[in-house]
């Protein structure tokens, strides 16, 4: 009897204390809709259950619908394109080190380090380094062919001329744009320059070994100067089969034509590319088609690398690159009207429009005025504060009486509110009055 | 009065050519140039700061320094000159020396102007780690003595604008640099190119040139 009782005693002890267990360990249902008053929640049928009663699911519904990143990443590109880059160009340098050159280096090294006039131009703070033979040594190693990719990624040429390629120049391209008599403008990688100053062909160099059947093949194109079509690059220059270093010798397939970015329209990349021959002259007719020669028709001069480089991919191979910026200068205009024939156009930078919520029928607790002229477009609101302004300074009206203190002099007569704070703007040159120069 | 234009050329390839009305330049750093690029804000009570494009930064391995010019956005390093370059090693005796950090100062500034960064923001100006390192001390001297441009915010789309004196101003809360009118002091074209040939150093002389035959022969002919 007694263990009996034990039994049950235990029993009942142990429900009592699951019960007082769920009690205790009441997790309190977090509130669905925070911003809701006191009688709703009151009369929210889940106040009372706690975790067993009610289930996440239940509560939030709303988490079942939003998606997860992979399924959004579906939703955005369905059969994603993951392709790697591709080494177009030569795999190895040209002119690489022989072992006997870097034991020499090495050894130079050693010497460097014992020398004690030099030590001291170092402590002393009096040590200069000649900067010309520094950057034509640097020209011929591999450390300029590694820099000069890092800038053409950074600039974005690989993605824009081959797409899924890119490639190591293994030689220096020196290229002068002539500037008067003595001067010239040098083309590096990513230079700045005006229009101007890339009016006239330049010299191009470059270092080429006397072989027998070396052919080499130099484009100029302008990668965002196309007028019509987004993805295409204008031709400015095309010599091909140029045998070893001599561009005269050379068939100009496409005469020199200065860039022409047109005002407005930023910083255009102007490239200059390379390619050797694998074997002797190409017949570029033949292989990839006409190209304009002496015609100044912006049609005709449509190009894109990659489908050059896909046509002749088993005949040619990148080998250098050189690229400036050009920008808007008045000799564009002259390139426009005497070698192209149009008229220049003229662009203007979009910017993204300011968010305004979506227009109203009938607004509360806003100035009428202020709520509507948010929905005029900027220009029609600019053009009324220049209208007045010529108007102001027009010389036919005599000089503009502007009192010295324009908010002290009281109206005359009533005016609303509203058009009083206008006033109030307009002498103040606050919101659309800020153009006004004085 | 009526104007007759006529242009001088004879083509008429190009007179049924229609430009398009927008012009997509696909060039990622003319917005830079154009000092349109969006920048990052929020900097004010933060250290480093990194509200730049262009930053020079002077590494140093065990054995050699580099010294490199990154780009704040894509995280490019677009610039580098280091030591382990024979070009520059054959000339010295140490490697990580400050006199070296100095060269290197140049060097990068030289190399930086040829791929169009004119405009470069210096990493830390007062710092512990500045002051007691004479090497970054002498590596920054040597960017302030090639002459390149120190980058600064100026003119951004639309920001909230900071005044000089701390507080809020409440005229200008939200100044749009888009509509201000110009300040322009010379006809557009002449002073956009001064201060273009400024700001590629032609007019000033690279003092650390040791030709001075060179330097007499330009000022002759400038």
């Amino acid at each position: 009897m007694s263990i009996i009782i034990r039994k049950n005693l235990l029993k009942l002890i142990w429900n009592i204390q699951l019960e007082s267990i769920r009690y205790h360990r009441v997790i309190p249902m977090p509130d669905p809709m925070p911003y809701t008053t006191a009688i709703w929640r009151k009369r929210f049928p889940y106040r009372n259950k706690t975790q067993f009663e009610v289930t996440h699911d239940e509560v939030y519904t709303k988490d079942m619908e939003l998606k997860t990143l992979e399924e959004r990443r579906h939703e955005f590109d369905p059969q994603p394109i993951r392709v790697d880059k591709v080494n177009i160009g030569y795999l190895s340098p040209i002119d690489s080190i022989s072992t006997a050159e870097s034991r020499n280096r090495f050894e130079h090294y050693t010497t460097q380090r014992n020398r004690a006039d030099l030590k001291k131009l170092h402590y002393d703070g009096a040590l200069r380094l000649p900067i010309d033979e520094v950057h034509n040594d640097w020209l011929s190693s591999k450390y300029f062919s590694e820099n000069l990719r890092m800038i053409a990624d950074h600039y974005g040429l690989f993605d824009d001329l081959f797409k899924h390629g890119y490639f190591i120049p293994r030689i220096p391209l020196h290229i002068n744009y002539p500037y008067s008599d003595e001067q010239v403008t040098p083309v590096y990688s990513g230079n700045r320059l005006y229009a101007k100053d890339a009016s006239e062909k330049p010299q191009v160099e470059w270092k080429s070994t006397n072989k027998e059947n070396e052919y080499y093949t130099l484009i100029f194109t302008n990668l965002d100067g196309h007028l019509k079509e987004d993805d295409a690059e204008v031709l400015h220059w095309f010599v091909g089969n140029i045998p070893g270093n001599q561009i005269d010798k050379g068939e100009t397939l496409c005469t020199y034509l200065p860039p022409f970015p047109p005002n407005g329209s930023g910083w255009h990349r102007c490239v200059f590319l390379l390619y050797k021959h694998k074997n002797g002259p190409i017949n570029f007719s033949q292989l990839y088609g006409s190209l304009p020669g002496n015609s100044v028709s912006l049609e005709k001069r449509t190009f894109r690398t990659i489908d050059f480089f896909n046509k002749l991919c088993s005949h040619l191979r990148p080998i250098s690159l050189a690229f400036f910026q050009v920008t808007w200068d008045i000799s564009v205009k002259n390139i426009f009207y005497n070698i192209l024939g149009m008229k220049e156009p003229r662009y203007e930078f979009d910017f993204e429009p300011r968010y305004v919520p979506p227009q109203q029928f009938s607004v509360e607790m806003t100035p009428f005025h202020t709520y509507l002229e948010q929905y005029r477009d900027r220009k029609d609101v600019n053009e009324e504060v220049i209208k007045h302004y010529l108007t102001m300074t027009c010389p036919f009206n005599g000089y503009p009486n502007v009192p010295k203190y324009p908010l002290a002099i009281p109206n005359e007569k009533w005016v609303p509110d509203w058009y009083k704070y206008e006033l109030i703007k307009y002498h103040k040159r606050q919101g659309k009055w800020k153009m006004m120069p004085f | 009065m009526n104007i007759i234009r006529r242009f001088l050329s004879t083509s008429t390839e190009n007179s049924s050519y229609t430009i398009s009305s927008r012009l997509l330049n696909r060039n990622p750093r003319t917005l830079e140039w154009q000092n349109l690029q969006w920048r990052s804000i929020g900097w004010p009570l933060q250290y480093p700061s990194k509200d730049y494009l262009h930053r020079a930064r002077l590494l140093s391995s065990g054995r050699h320094l580099i010294a490199q010019i990154d780009h704040y956005y894509t995280g490019n390093t677009c610039v580098q000159a280091s030591t382990r370059e024979w070009a520059i090693r054959k000339h010295l005796a140490t490697c990580k020396d400050r006199s070296v950090a100095y060269n290197l100062g140049l060097i990068l500034a030289q190399r930086a102007e040829q791929c169009g960064i004119t405009k470069i923001c210096f990493g830390h100006p007062y710092d512990q780690q500045y002051e007691k390192s004479s090497r970054l001390q002498y590596f920054y001297r040597g960017l302030i003595d090639s002459n390149i441009e120190f980058e600064q915010r100026e003119n951004n789309q639309t920001q909230m604008t900071k005044d000089s004196i701390d507080g809020i101003n409440y005229d200008e809360h939200e100044h749009d640099v888009r509509y201000t009118p110009p300040k322009i002091h010379y006809p557009p074209d002449t002073y956009q190119e001064k201060l273009h040939y400024f700001q590629l150093g032609l007019n000033k002389k690279n003092e650390l040139l040791s030709n001075n035959e060179m330097n007499k022969e330009e000022k002759i002919s400038s």
